[in-house]
């Protein structure tokens, strides 16, 4: 277990490594400007009274931003070690397929989380500037923001074993999109929905992760109290168990291929 | 004394689609390889070698048939613990620098960090990059990031190596380094299993040659008897009608023969008045005429004595 443990930190670690180098984390610094830039017009323009208004923009805008960054780097993770042939050497090493895995999925969880503080951080330095308070809750939707970066690396990870890059990522921005905004509206569309499709839906809606969970931007912009305990970590192990069910999945597509 | 390298009936193929018959890649290989021995693994391209390092390293899994690596089963993470790979291109991270690269791969196989320092350093200078040891990879050239691979593949002091296409991009100093290295190793009891497209290095390294073609063993010779077997006796003489056949090369006569006792008495016939020998020898005879002979039969080639195959 130490040895795997090893491993795993290494291949993250190496992968993190790699990212910074190749100037791949630039596009978090232009991303922040960009930020900056949006907050110094809102400056500009006057914003008093618009606190709510303002918290929600600027944790939409790094929700949009730090989901965009976590699936671009997860993309290529494990495709670029293929193409490039940087598995070889690799896997020669008395490692595990599935190490490997881990190693890239660890290190785009904690790339993405990197992105988020950072982009959060800027977020709520330009909120104080405005003099716009930020709630208690902000720390718990940092908190099941970076769960949820563990689920969607993972389905990334996962897709990007079956299909080209490019395609993992409009095909991951989609279901994370979808699984965000549209998940909850199942059981709206159930009421209306033929009887027939009904229990298609209880599936899809069982099925499907439930990513709306796991985002707290609209109490937060509305200044909600901070959610009990318990369901922070129920909403823990929920998201633990879809990524393992994404990792278990990219590990049994993995496992099968032939380099 | 279990084998270092077994492989059982290997078949593996390939398949480029469902509707697709299989691309037989290899076809029920059988070669078992003891400790110590330094094997050299050869034949033309498309022969079935990559793949069968491929599935001896675990990075494919065979049809059929089986491979084991120092007793244990290939593909076991633990089955390459004591071994040390070189894969056939060389890759290695671009943005990682060569302490970086073996770093890495040292931390993959659980080395010790103070001996692991100490032998990415000895590597690095032992391959010839003494003083690059901080540059990325991504500003090396072919044959450096060959060395590098050459230094990651020995990290831990494998008790095996596996090398494919090992001198591809050296030049002749990293060859001759190479060379080095490899008796170095040999010396110390290291089991050696290389491919390779250079013959000459292959006569130089190896205890033993194997030649597989269509994914089959064709020939399976120790270098030394190859060397004997392939040993050409010749002799140059003067005459206006050759009594032996021979070949004509300006004003001379050439006759080359396979065995020593034909070239005595061949010697023995060109003492007469109609004759007169001007010089006779005998060469090495050239690990490529015995590949050629093998793989392609119908090409024309010097008449040798090829020696029988065993292991087809």
């Amino acid at each position: 277990m130490r040895r795997r443990c090893i491993a795993i930190g290494t291949l993250a670690w190496a992968a993190m490594l790699e990212t910074a180098r190749r100037k791949d984390v630039y596009v978090v610094w232009f991303l922040s400007l960009f930020m900056l830039g949006a907050g110094s017009v809102f400056a500009l323009m006057g914003v008093r009274g618009l606190e709510i208004f303002l918290r929600d923009l600027a944790l939409t805008v790094v929700n949009l931003l730090s989901l965009i960054v976590c699936v671009w780097l997860a993309a290529r993770q494990v495709p670029e070690e293929i193409s490039r042939r940087t598995l070889f050497p690799l896997l020669a090493r008395p490692i595990r397929r599935s190490d490997v895995l881990l190693g890239k999925w660890l290190a785009v969880w904690v790339m993405a989380t990197g992105a988020l503080l950072v982009l959060a951080g800027i977020a709520a330095g330009e909120l104080a500037l405005f003099g716009v308070p930020v709630p208690r809750i902000f720390w718990q939707y940092l908190i099941l923001r970076t769960f949820s970066f563990a689920v969607i690396a993972a389905l990334v990870v996962a897709l990007s074993l079956v299909t080209t890059p490019a395609a993992t990522v409009t095909l991951s921005l989609l279901l994370t999109i979808g699984a965000t905004y549209f998940a909850g509206t199942l059981t709206l569309v159930y009421h209306q929905a033929a009887s027939w499709t009904r229990p298609l839906l209880v599936a899809v809606y069982y099925l499907v992760p439930h990513l709306d969970l796991f985002d707290l931007s609209k109490k937060t912009a509305f200044g909600w109290p901070p959610i009990p305990a318990w369901v922070l970590t129920t909403l823990a192990l929920y998201g633990a168990a879809y990524t393992a069910v994404f990792l278990g999945l990219a590990h049994l597509r993995f496992r099968r291929i032939a380099l | 004394m279990s084998a270092a390298i077994e492989i059982i009936n290997l078949c593996i193929s390939y398949r480029r689609g469902w509707w697709m018959p299989p691309t037989v890649a290899v076809a029920g290989l059988n070669l078992r390889v003891a400790p110590g021995e330094v094997v050299g693994f050869i034949g033309p391209n498309g022969a079935g070698k990559s793949s069968t390092i491929k599935a001896l390293m675990g990075f494919l899994a065979p049809d059929a048939g089986a491979a084991r690596l120092l007793g244990r089963e290939a593909g076991h993470p633990e089955s390459r613990r004591r071994v040390g790979f070189l894969p056939e291109v060389a890759l290695y991270y671009p943005w990682l620098t060569a302490r970086e690269t073996l770093t890495l791969y040292g931390r993959l196989q659980d080395l010790p960090v103070p001996l692991l320092r100490a032998q990415t350093q000895d590597l690095l200078v032992r391959v010839g990059l003494a003083g690059r040891e901080d540059e990325r990879l991504r500003g090396f050239s072919k044959g450096m990031l060959q060395r590098v691979g050459i230094a990651q593949a020995l990290l831990g002091n494998p008790e095996l190596l596996v090398l494919d296409e090992v001198s591809s991009g050296l030049d002749p100093l990293g060859r001759r380094d190479l060379r080095e290295i490899l008796t170095e190793r040999k010396r110390a009891g290291v089991t050696i299993f290389f491919s390779s497209h250079e013959l000459s290095e292959v006569a130089q390294l190896c205890d033993r040659v194997v030649l597989i073609h269509h994914g089959r063993v064709a020939a399976d010779r120790r270098v030394d008897e190859l060397r004997s077997a392939l040993r050409r006796y010749w002799v140059r003489f003067r005459a206006s009608e050759p009594p032996l056949p021979a070949t004509r090369v300006g004003e001379f006569w050439e006759a080359e023969f396979g065995r020593l006792a034909e070239w005595r008495q061949a010697l023995e016939r060109l003492r007469s008045p109609l004759a007169e020998v001007v010089d006779a020898g005998e060469r090495e005879g050239i690990l490529e005429d015995y590949f050629v002979r093998v793989v392609d039969p119908a090409r024309r080639h010097p008449p040798v004595d090829t020696p029988p195959l065993h292991g087809a």
